[in-house]
């Protein structure tokens, strides 16, 4: 009965740094995913905007219904926003959405989508095209290298957790 | 239009403002409400209202910042410039509701051509209203043995033309006080029926179609082509393009309601766009605007 409460207990302490080390993975794993999401959605604004001078309203309704997940949330945020846009203007409507929205983006991506914030709304068909084509590129680089970030570390993250949980079960028991 | 609609445009008007700047313009007494034309906002200045005694400053209204234009232009756009940058290029557009924003600002050019303002200084928000009843003094006046006469309207800027164009419209297309036609309407700027996803928001008849966001020229083509009408109406010819497609359309037997800026007869005779179109006797109808201090009135002149 000893041993099996031993044996319990050793697998316990091996599977707590195992799961952060596979969350680690997976969280590296999501990343370009997202940002390659990210770039489709924002491909999708340029070829609305080129072809049907769609509105921002109707094109951020349309694309929280054909994005999932984290990008759909951000285009939701901001169609809901755009009813109180006046009271604040399209850049903050903007930067809030990018805030609540569960995008994971860092350094680089994070500066593309925050810049593109800063001219929507306020710069015509052509400006709005050229920065989406940035930010576009700008989300490509990133997602470029989160890919390397991934094979660089992805593996070493899970094995890294593994074998600290397998050092802690044999140390502690 | 009664003085409650009227103060509902107004209020929709001011809607577009920024909130200090609305707050400012929702306090005004409500019997002016009824009375102003346009809403003025110049970047460093108060917010002024145009009223048929003049213009006047709006009581309490912070000094209008380029922050505050650049977000009246993001609400009246919905954020979307893009959408409007063909008419700002030409200095004024169209908002929901009919409400026209001339905009002020240093002109970006591309090609010999404004592609765009930067730094906007000034912007006009002009309050569109319908006055039902505004075309009941001259109505009987353009028919000639049971065909309506192709008609010109003409005033300076502000005088009128659009809401006296836009009850004519209503009139002939309802047969109310008249026989009823079928209108084909030329909304380039969206000031006459205001369309909002495929509906007029204002009262424009029942046999009208309305084709609106493309040049006058070319939508007074396309809806000779296309809706077979009996009566086509442009608001403020232009353009040559417009002259020529009015001489198509008159061609083809259907008559013509237009306006254009002019101070008289005399005046209209002076400018060479409208030359071809008096000489080869397009418009038979000529309605003169006139605003007095009693309001307006109307005269018209047969030309053939």
């Amino acid at each position: 009965m000893l041993s099996m409460v031993r044996l319990a207990g050793a697998a316990l302490l091996a599977a707590g740094p195992a799961v952060i080390g596979f969350c680690a993975a997976g969280r590296l794993a999501r990343r370009p995913v997202l940002l390659r999401e990210l770039a489709a959605a924002l491909e999708q604004m340029e070829r609305e905007i080129s072809f049907r001078l769609t509105p921002l309203p109707e094109l951020f309704a349309g694309l929280s219904r054909t994005c999932e997940g984290p990008v759909g949330a951000l285009f939701a945020g901001c169609a809901r926003e755009m009813e109180h846009l006046g009271r604040q203007p399209m850049a903050r409507i903007w930067r809030q959405a990018l805030e609540e929205a569960d995008l994971d983006l860092t350094d680089r991506g994070l500066r593309a989508m925050e810049e593109l914030g800063e001219v929507l709304g306020r710069y015509d068909g052509e400006g709005l095209l050229a920065a989406l084509g940035q930010a576009r590129s700008e989300l490509a680089a990133a997602e470029a290298a989160a890919r390397e970030e991934l094979e660089r570390k992805g593996r070493m993250e899970q094995v890294l957790g593994l074998t600290a949980g397998g050092l802690l079960a044999i140390l502690l028991i | 239009m009664t003085q409650r609609d009227s103060a509902a445009r107004y209020l929709e008007a001011a809607a577009l403002l920024p909130p200090a700047l609305g707050e400012a313009a929702r306090r005004l007494d409500r019997l002016r409400q009824t009375g102003v034309e346009e809403l003025r906002l110049r970047a460093g200045r108060r917010m002024t209202v145009v009223c048929p005694e003049g213009e006047v400053p709006v009581p309490d209204a912070p000094p209008v910042t380029g922050a505050d234009l650049a977000l009246v232009l993001e609400v009246a756009t919905r954020a979307s410039l893009h959408t409007a940058q063909a008419q700002i290029s030409s200095g004024f557009f169209t908002v929901q509701g009919g409400h026209r924003i001339g905009i002020c600002g240093s002109g970006v050019m591309q090609d010999g051509q404004v592609r765009s303002l930067r730094h906007v200084s000034s912007l006009a928000i002009r309050v569109a209203r319908e006055v039902p009843g505004a075309a009941r003094p001259v109505l009987d006046k353009l028919w000639r043995d049971g065909s309506l006469q192709s008609t010109l309207l003409i005033s300076p800027p502000g005088g009128g033309k659009t809401t006296l164009l836009r009850d004519l419209i209503r009139r002939i297309s309802d047969g109310a006080g008249c026989p009823a036609l079928r209108v084909g309407v030329a909304d380039e700027r969206g000031e006459l029926a205001a369309m909002r996803e495929g509906q007029a928001q204002f009262a424009v008849g029942e046999r009208t179609d309305v084709m609106d966001g493309c040049p006058k020229g070319m939508a007074l083509l396309m809806l000779l082509r296309g809706m077979n009408p009996q009566v086509l109406a442009a608001d403020e010819i232009t353009a040559p393009e417009d002259c020529r497609a009015l001489e198509v359309a008159a061609n083809c037997g259907v008559a013509l309601l237009c306006s254009a800026h002019a101070l008289d007869r005399a005046d209209l005779n002076r400018r060479p766009l409208y030359q071809t179109l008096l000489e080869r006797r397009i418009f038979r109808r000529l309605v003169v605007i006139r605003r007095t201090a009693e309001g307006r009135t109307y005269e018209v002149e047969q030309l053939c």
